[in-house]
């Protein structure tokens, strides 16, 4: 894969230096989101007046020109593709390789057996607060709230259908309130380690912690949203996306 | 104005199943067991019984939905039967219907009746099984004990206690139910596996079986 590239920027005329680095060493193929992710990446760098190729190919083949202009420097600030790499969490161990990626027929204990569906018209209805993780805020009393319901959160307030979207994770990072390393329940990766988050601006949510390590697991530890798998539906193949609460760490990028 | 049930009703009797690990038995031969002790308890007949409550949580596992099982395991006459749920309190749950049956003179002896028998899921512990279809998406896998041990979490962040100190405490607040009391001594919960960080005990989770009556 990593020649193709460079065999059709030949082909085109382009100079090889131009081709970006497919980030097949620290992050993979990502399949049909690699050129959109790829777009990504060189935008991190992109200076006003570059000139950018997208090219994708599948069953048919796509191909985007863009050109950088001086609003790239109003680009929000975010971690990015360089950042999300630069944090990650290698795993070295082979065992646990096969393990994740269903390379190995595994024991997982009667306690794998539930079957929590795959309730599409649920996860359609729900995608604001699933996908996104919108909360909710109070046009009444400000009070904000996880998941966005129908009757404010607030003892005082209750007033009803006042909620307006509102991206929690947006608005400063939360940090760990309790917390549990679970050994009893079932976690393709045990310990299930979990608890209740409350943002900065308000807000608390119980939540699944990732990428926990050392002495991350501790009241007042700061935490940041991260998109991840929830969990796989082996019977009918479905992955289940939601946000999880990981150790802030600076980014090195 | 609210007049509520002080003098109105009497417990007739009471029965208990034997508690255990009790493989050789259906839910409902255990529901059998603490009636035919409750009514010979009350010195009553069945015929006498006006209306009946049964309480389960984990249905599934057991007799299925419904206040059917009940009336199918005891041979009920045809009289209302209800069955509720409200998790560890269904019991509870049952007991008030059947009193409040007999102080609104609904019933002259009303059944209250509580059964679950978790251990056919094959492990120790409440089952695992899904919560409803947006927590399912949402929420944490989480365990019993896991979510109680958050509450340890929150508790020594705010109090400045030692993990070692709360692995006590906690310990000698556990002993305090008849059925933990045998478990639960200082030396035997520091030597236990942790199911759950920061918890340092294995709590005695309702996973034997029993059904209990009361006819009031």
């Amino acid at each position: 894969m990593a020649r193709v590239a460079s065999s059709v920027a030949k082909a085109a005329g382009i100079d090889d230096k131009a081709i970006c680095d497919p980030l097949h060493a620290n992050c993979g193929d990502t399949g049909a989101a690699h050129a959109l992710l790829l777009l990504a990446a060189t935008l991190e760098k992109a200076k006003p007046g570059d000139k950018i190729l997208v090219v994708g190919f599948g069953q048919g083949a796509d191909a985007l020109l863009f050109e950088v202009t001086p609003e790239i420097a109003k680009r929000p600030k975010s971690l990015g593709v360089a950042g999300h790499l630069a944090r990650r969490k290698e795993e070295t161990s082979y065992g646990r390789y096969l393990a994740f990626n269903d390379l190995i027929e595994l024991e997982r204990g009667m306690r794998s057996e539930t079957d929590k569906g795959t309730p599409l018209s649920a996860m359609w209805r729900n995608r604001e607060t699933v996908t996104s993780f919108t909360g909710g805020k109070c046009s009444k009393c400000g009070t904000l709230q996880f998941p966005k319901t129908d009757i404010c959160v607030n003892p005082n307030c209750n007033a009803i259908g006042t909620q307006e979207p509102h991206w929690l994770r947006r608005h400063g990072r939360p940090q760990i309130k309790s917390y549990t390393a679970d050994r009893l329940t079932y976690s393709p990766d045990p310990p299930s380690c979990y608890g209740m988050i409350e943002f900065e601006e308000g807000g608390r949510v119980m939540i699944d912690f990732t990428d926990i390590d050392g002495d991350a697991l501790k009241v007042g530890q700061p935490m940041q949203m991260m998109f991840r798998i929830k969990d796989i539906d082996t019977a009918r193949g479905f992955r289940r996306y939601y946000w999880k609460a990981a150790p802030a760490r600076r980014a090195k990028a | 104005m609210a007049k509520g049930i002080k003098d109105k009703v009497v417990i007739l009797g009471m029965g208990c199943s034997k508690f255990g690990e009790r493989w050789d038995k259906e839910a409902d031969n255990l529901m059998v067991e603490a009636y035919t002790e409750a009514i010979a308890d009350a010195g009553i007949d069945t015929k006498q019984i006006d209306a009946a409550w049964l309480a389960t949580a984990i249905e599934e596992q057991h007799v299925g939905k419904s206040a059917t099982p009940l009336a199918v395991a005891l041979r009920l006459p045809f009289i209302p039967v209800t069955r509720v749920e409200n998790y560890c309190a269904s019991g509870t749950e049952a007991f008030r219907g059947a009193v409040y049956a007999v102080a609104s003179g609904a019933a002259d002896i009303a059944l209250a009746l509580g059964v679950e028998k978790l251990k056919d899921t094959g492990y120790g512990g409440l089952p695992q099984r899904g919560r409803g279809r947006l927590n399912d998406m949402v929420n944490p896998n989480a365990s019993a004990p896991g979510s109680f041990a958050q509450l340890a979490a929150a508790y020594r962040a705010k109090h400045k206690v030692d993990a070692k100190d709360l692995k006590r405490r906690h310990g000698a607040h556990l002993g305090q139910e008849p059925r933990q009391r045998r478990h639960a001594t200082p030396r035997r919960t520091c030597a236990t596996r942790s199911p759950s960080t920061p918890c340092s005990t294995r709590r005695r989770w309702p996973s034997r079986w029993a059904s209990t009556t009361a006819a009031a």
